[in-house]
């Protein structure tokens, strides 16, 4: 974090209703100490978050399912193998989850599932939380044409709706795991860029930029030292819900056709698939589900939790 | 703005890695005649730039024509015909669905703040909000298309699950007897989503509003607390939940491509879908224009309401509040 000197909560406010005695260490009791503890603002927010249970049941979701996905992979069988004897099977000990309508293991095709949606999911948040902080901050920062232009184009990708856009950069780009990630960022950087523009606005005006601007300090050094930590809690928060809002995405598209193709293990390729056997076969709808459902759930509910936590308005 | 839309729309579609006339001609991965493929340009006007292609393209959707269909030859503006009412049905009951299910459970929340209604609706919101349309969509389908015709529920229970079934409206907009099963499914699954949101935004807004100097006022001057709530905290609250319906619309286009391929709804989400993955540009573009009208006439409804919802907002008046 930034070490410039802004006091993240002031010594006035501690007495108050927030603070009471039992929160101070042993030993703090007299009256100068007291005022003069502070807890720091990641600890208060942790704290917060950590009293949360819907946010924590979210985080521990969250970091079971990056260890499915990082570890995973390398426990399972084969997800392309396909053994003609057993198509559709329900789950037993061989095939946990059954097997698919082609014979290959349901249970090591989720996993897979799971890592690709995640990396996924990862990679469109990367893509796009820089492309709005890049953006954002330009018009935040130039102001006047700069910003005009920029607050024209995002009002302009406003006016399409989502998957609509997302079905114009994917007729542009093609299909497959790296359009799917494009397409996604380039459409949901929107918010993100409106999100930064606002905090540069705001954060230009405060004593201490001028302060920097008055004795020299170049410009890069001033957003990047003094402003963009004042933008950082909300872009947390973004991009927990991103991540998850890109999953959803991935398996719509996917769905749909456009997205990741056949024999990717996609889940919501693997849902479009199961869609033709649910009467004879609901396993094959109901895993792949349940591993989005799953994994959208966590990162929805810590985005949540954070946002509470860091007392972000929307 | 909507001249921008059309016009990323359509370099976006027309700056294609290959070349949609080799597509009608063939297919991907063959290697069709050249000649045939020369005919197909010139036909569709491919062989010129993409700057004239584009300007001939604006002004042909002035005089609304959109083109044919690279599939089948059949005009876009025929398609949107067709297909355009049941779409325009399906999302106005779903809005309607949407904002009294959701503005009613959320005042309701909203009164008895933490009770067992309101926990309900806050873990309901959190999951729903995370279950893909298209699965929520197989769930409904499988319970009250398959299971409950095998576990023999009554009559009314078994819903059908596919199609628009007999088409019939009295008074355009509302179903028949015989064609309101149809519907039910497709918006409670179109409506749900948006929905919870809408709960828990007025939930908040109302709690909000609730605080506020004139509510206090309001019990001072000793009104009933039913007037109150209905008259002055829900009109005061009304207006970000009616803002969040305007900017809902774009997800619930979104959605309702998914709904409608789902349950196989004759309208123009499930066109687009098929376009789409069918690369059949004329089609998926004008359809896509169309949309992009209707969003911005939403948002033009939205603002003038506020107007309604808040008299301070007035637009008549030089702009000024």
């Amino acid at each position: 974090m930034s070490d410039s000197q802004k006091p993240h909560s002031r010594p006035s406010e501690i007495p108050g209703s927030r603070f009471r005695s039992e929160d101070a260490p042993s030993g703090m009791s007299d009256g100068l100490n007291e005022v003069l503890f502070v807890r720091s603002f990641r600890q208060d927010s942790w704290r917060r978050f950590s009293k949360n249970k819907l946010a924590i049941f979210g985080l521990v979701l969250v970091i079971f399912l990056l260890l499915v996905g990082l570890i995973g992979p390398f426990l399972v069988q084969d997800p392309l193998a396909q053994e003609r004897l057993i198509f559709k099977s329900t789950p037993d000990a061989q095939h946990w989850f059954g097997t698919d309508n082609l014979g290959r293991d349901l249970f090591a095709r989720v996993i897979y599932g799971i890592r690709l949606s995640l990396l996924i999911g990862c990679a469109v948040v990367f893509l796009e939380t820089t492309i709005g902080i890049a953006l954002g901050a330009l018009a935040g920062w130039k102001g006047r044409h700069t910003d005009s232009i920029i607050m024209r184009i995002i009002d302009v990708f406003l006016g399409i709706p989502y998957l609509i856009l997302a079905f114009a950069f994917i007729a542009a780009i093609g299909e497959g795991v790296g359009a799917v990630i494009i397409t996604l960022a380039f459409t949901s950087w929107l918010t993100t860029a409106r999100v930064v523009r606002a905090g540069f606005l705001q954060a230009k005006q405060y004593d201490y930029v001028e302060a920097a601007r008055a004795v020299g300090v170049p410009a890069p050094r001033i957003i990047w030292r003094h402003i963009l930590p004042n933008v950082i809690q909300p872009i947390i928060v973004l991009v927990a819900v991103g991540i998850g809002a890109a999953v959803l995405a991935e398996a719509a598209l996917s769905f749909l056709g456009v997205g990741v193709q056949e024999p990717t293990p996609s889940l919501g390729l693997m849902i479009s698939t199961a869609q033709n056997f649910f009467s004879t076969a609901p396993h094959l709808l109901i895993f792949p589900a349940l591993a989005i459902v799953l994994t959208v759930l966590g990162f929805l509910l810590v985005g949540d939790g954070l946002r509470d936590a860091l007392d972000v308005k929307e | 703005m909507l001249w921008g839309a059309v016009t990323l729309l359509f370099f976006l579609f027309f700056l294609l890695p290959d070349n949609p006339a080799e597509l009608i001609a063939g297919g991907k991965g063959k290697t069709p005649d050249p000649q045939v493929v020369k005919n197909i340009e010139k036909k569709y006007g491919l062989d010129e730039p993409i700057v004239v292609q584009y300007v001939k393209y604006l002004g042909r959707i002035v005089t609304l024509d959109f083109g044919e269909s690279y599939a089948d030859g059949q005009p876009v503006t025929q398609i949107i015909k067709e297909r355009a009412p049941a779409s325009l049905r399906l999302a106005t009951w779903a809005i309607l669905v949407e904002a009294f299910v959701g503005i009613g459970a959320g005042v309701l929340s909203a009164v008895r703040k933490y009770s067992v209604a309101d926990t309900l609706t806050t873990l309901l919101a959190a999951l729903l909000s995370a279950i893909p349309v298209f699965v929520l969509g197989y769930l409904l389908q499988q319970v009250f298309g398959v299971h409950a015709f095998k576990a023999g529920w009554p009559e009314w229970a078994q819903l059908p699950v596919q199609g628009i079934g007999p088409n019939t409206w009295v008074a355009w907009i509302f179903p028949t007897v015989e064609e309101f099963p149809y519907l039910i499914l497709p918006v409670v699954v179109l409506a749900s989503v948006s929905a919870i949101i809408v709960a828990r935004l007025a939930r908040s807004s109302m709690l909000e509003v609730g605080k506020s100097d004139f509510i206090r006022t309001a019990r001072a001057k000793g009104l009933k607390e039913g007037q109150i709530t209905s008259r002055h905290v829900l009109r005061n609250a009304m207006i970000p939940v009616v803002t969040f319906i305007g900017i809902d619309f774009g997800v619930l286009v979104g959605s309702a491509i998914l709904t409608e391929t789902v349950f196989n709804w004759p309208g123009l989400g499930s066109k687009i879908a098929q376009a789409a993955s069918a690369r059949d540009l004329p089609v998926l573009l004008g359809l896509t224009v169309v949309v992009v009208v209707v969003f911005g006439l939403v948002n033009l409804c939205v603002d003038i309401s506020y107007a309604w919802f808040d008299p301070r907002v007035r637009f008549d008046e030089g702009g000024g509040q």
